[in-house]
């Protein structure tokens, strides 16, 4: 091996110092994004999971402990929802949760005969795992709740209410197993972490957490656009499909939308620290604002407005708003990032 | 001189530079890919042999594959799923020259495949109302009129090739409906599987069943290697930790035989295969993780030849020479890879283009 020169020593060094300066350094948000939104996002999962597992052991005859303690759940799997990568996406955790759009015919049928049988070996922590995922997790929990099927609730001993119960022991599994699966020293976290001396088994640069970051910001908007109003809205007001809204049932679903956004603009504005474009940063911000005040706009439930002929154009102005803030982020925020959110990597069929 | 021109001749500087490949272009199209801008408009895209661009032409929708009509002076971009065109095009200038649509209750699903004489078209469709995969089959000299169709013999088809007179289709187990977009359906439950169907009467003569540890991992690409084998790509639906098998050799007595690559790598293809070919002599084929970045290589054999990085590398074309292939991204870029020698050269870009998934090298 050649011994090093001073020239070349000194070349190696500007090397090194010019490097990074090509492209902004991600990993510090990549961690402050990991520690302040992602795993304390799916840690309060967890206790509003337990939560809601107490509120159920106790019998079902207080029904409005049972409802707060379920949209605490629902709220918090909403501030989590648009994390699409890592450990909710193993072992299908995502739609054990929370399957959405389900087919609610097919679903209603299960949920029936299911009951009707009312055999209790099922409600094992073991066999509801087996359950086909719409009868597990939360769209089983809001039909128990909130159809004629709360009537069966009744006392501690009535199957119903046991069966609530195994719900919510199975969401608090999962949540408990995304938070292990985070923060265990072989963990996602521990990847993320493991980029800065570049030994990490998943990711090659900051970069590419970075994107995922980003993808995850995006996909939500588009969901929200595409699925959370665009479904029951469908073409016009004679055509509206109003048990196309997200949990309309409990009336949650503007009330997820709004979970949503707040976290994807949390999101956004860690983000918005590696942007030297303020004009940027200030039009998402105005976006954002539109977005959310359109949405405040609407005030009766998703699944009556879009058949209210004074309520339905406010969903679509509120739709619309999303679509501006989507399109704005979709074409400018990746460049002002130095990221592309690339094409066939999104979805290449 | 116009702009296209000097456009053109940018291109050609930049090739000369790189790569002894190809110095001119022959002036023909040879290379085709469906394509979008950022704007979000849908094209089929004809390039000549040195990747300069000969024609872009508007879709009604996004494309996925293009299929060589063999008669040599036409191409047909598939809709992807759930879309319900198959527009014919010249190869000489890109003019539109007819369409196909989907009948009632169906829709494609990006691919589709014609007979050795051009008389018959063979596409993936969804009876939707049904949920059930099914094979179109289309009278090519009758106007492409539909005479048939028959089952697919699973959910969600997607890519179908021609062996002889059989047909091998893929079947990836999603169920859509077009009123949910392109939501999967039965997320718990697919089952994918390769099946070769007798191209004159329909029946299934054999067929490949995923093995239930797969059952998250979707069959949706394949392509025909030597005596019988086919290399499919699979795409799992979900996080597996790098634990999903997504690459393959399948035959129809031998049946699957995973193939997974070095340890690092098969966590970093991210659960996601794009395409998959073979090369012109079958001896190699090559595998897109665009959610990794990379190309992987792999002999017939199944022996694992290696991988170069392509960002968002998809579309995959054999080349013409042995462990040759062409490769498309989706910022615009074409590639060239020697699977065999190991080499890699950058032909050209169109910064304001994104490839979709596959690329048509004639």
């Amino acid at each position: 091996m050649k011994p090093i020169t001073r020239t070349r020593a000194a070349l190696l060094l500007a090397a090194s110092l010019a490097a990074p300066a090509l492209a902004a350094d991600h990993q510090p948000i990549n961690l402050r994004v990991t520690d302040e939104l992602i795993v304390p996002g799916y840690q309060r999962l967890v206790a509003v999971t337990a939560d809601f597992e107490a509120a159920t052991a106790a019998g079902c005859a207080d029904r409005a402990r049972l409802e707060q303690a379920f949209h605490a759940v629902g709220d918090a799997w909403h501030d989590v929802e648009l994390w699409r990568f890592g450990p909710v996406e193993y072992l299908d955790r995502r739609g054990r949760f929370w399957f959405w759009p389900d087919k609610h015919a097919r679903m209603d049928r299960q949920l029936r005969q299911f009951l009707n049988a009312a055999d209790r070996a099922v409600l094992t922590a073991d066999a509801i795992r087996e359950l086909s995922a719409a009868l597990e997790g939360m769209p089983a929990a809001e039909r128990l709740l909130f159809t004629e099927q709360a009537d069966g609730l009744g006392g501690a001993d009535a199957y119903a209410c046991a069966y609530l119960h195994a719900i919510a022991r199975n969401l608090n599994e999962i949540a408990a197993g995304i938070v292990h699966d985070w923060t265990d020293p072989q963990g996602q976290r521990a990847l993320v972490v493991a980029i800065a001396d570049d030994s990490s088994a998943l990711y090659e640069s900051a970069d590419e957490y970075a994107t995922e970051l980003l993808k995850s910001l995006h996909t939500e908007l588009l969901a929200i656009r595409d699925q959370k109003l665009a479904l029951p809205l469908d073409a016009s007001l004679e055509q509206a499909r109003p048990h196309r809204a997200e949990f309309w049932r409990s009336g949650r679903a503007l009330r997820n939308i709004g979970h949503n956004l707040e976290s994807v603009r949390a999101l956004f504005e860690l983000l918005a620290a590696g942007i030297e474009d303020k004009a940027l940063s200030d039009a998402i911000r105005g976006d954002f604002d539109a977005a959310a005040n359109a949405l405040a706009a609407i005030t009766v439930p998703l699944y009556q407005a879009v058949t209210d002929p004074q309520q339905r154009p406010r969903v679509e102005a509120a739709r619309a708003a999303v679509n501006t803030l989507a399109e704005r982020i979709g074409k400018e925020l990746p460049a002002a990032l130095g990221l592309a959110l690339g094409f066939n990597s999104l979805d290449g069929d | 001189m116009r702009r296209r021109d000097l456009l053109k001749l940018g291109a050609l500087a930049l090739i000369g530079a790189r790569t002894p490949w190809v110095l001119a272009g022959t002036g023909e199209t040879r290379l085709l890919s469906a394509a979008s801008d950022a704007d979000g408009h849908h094209y089929v895209i004809g390039l000549d042999e040195t990747g300069a661009e000969r024609f872009r032409t508007a879709l009604p929708g996004r494309a996925h594959a293009i299929v060589a009509h063999p008669d040599g002076r036409h191409a047909l971009a598939v809709a992807r799923r759930p879309g319900r065109f198959i527009v014919v095009v010249e190869l000489s200038d890109g003019a539109i020259v007819g369409q196909i649509d989907a009948s009632e209750g169906r829709h494609f699903y990006g691919h589709a495949v014609f007979s050795a004489d051009a008389s018959r078209l063979y596409a993936t469709e969804n009876d939707y109302q049904r949920g059930e995969g099914r094979v179109g089959v289309y009278d090519v000299r009758a106007g492409y009129h539909r005479v048939g169709e028959w089952p697919s013999g699973g959910i969600g088809p997607h890519e179908l090739l021609r062996d002889g007179d059989t047909l091998i289709v893929a079947n990836g187990g999603l169920r859509t409906h077009p009123d949910q977009g392109r939501r999967t359906l039965n997320p718990e439950a697919i089952h994918p599987s390769l099946v070769w169907i007798d191209r004159g009467t329909g029946h299934e003569l054999a067929r490949n069943d995923a093995p239930a540890e797969w059952q998250r991992s979707s069959i949706r690409h394949i392509a025909a290697l030597a005596d019988g084998h086919v290399a499919v790509a699979m795409q799992h639906q979900g996080d597996s930790g790098g634990q999903a098998p997504l690459i393959a050799i399948a035959h129809p007595e031998r049946g699957l035989r995973p193939l997974y690559a070095p340890d690092t790598l098969q966590r970093r293809m991210r659960d996601y295969c794009g395409s998959v070919t073979a090369d012109a002599d079958g001896s190699a084929f090559a595998v897109s993780a665009p959610r990794g970045n990379r190309i992987l290589f792999w002999s017939a054999a199944g022996d694992y030849l290696g991988d170069i990085r392509v960002e968002d590398g998809c579309g995959l074309a054999a080349e013409g020479r042995r462990g040759g292939f062409l490769i498309s991204d989706g910022r615009g870029g074409l590639h060239r890879h020697d699977a065999h020698g190991g080499t890699t050269q950058a032909l050209t870009v169109h910064p304001a283009v994104r490839f979709d998934n596959h690329l048509l090298h004639l």
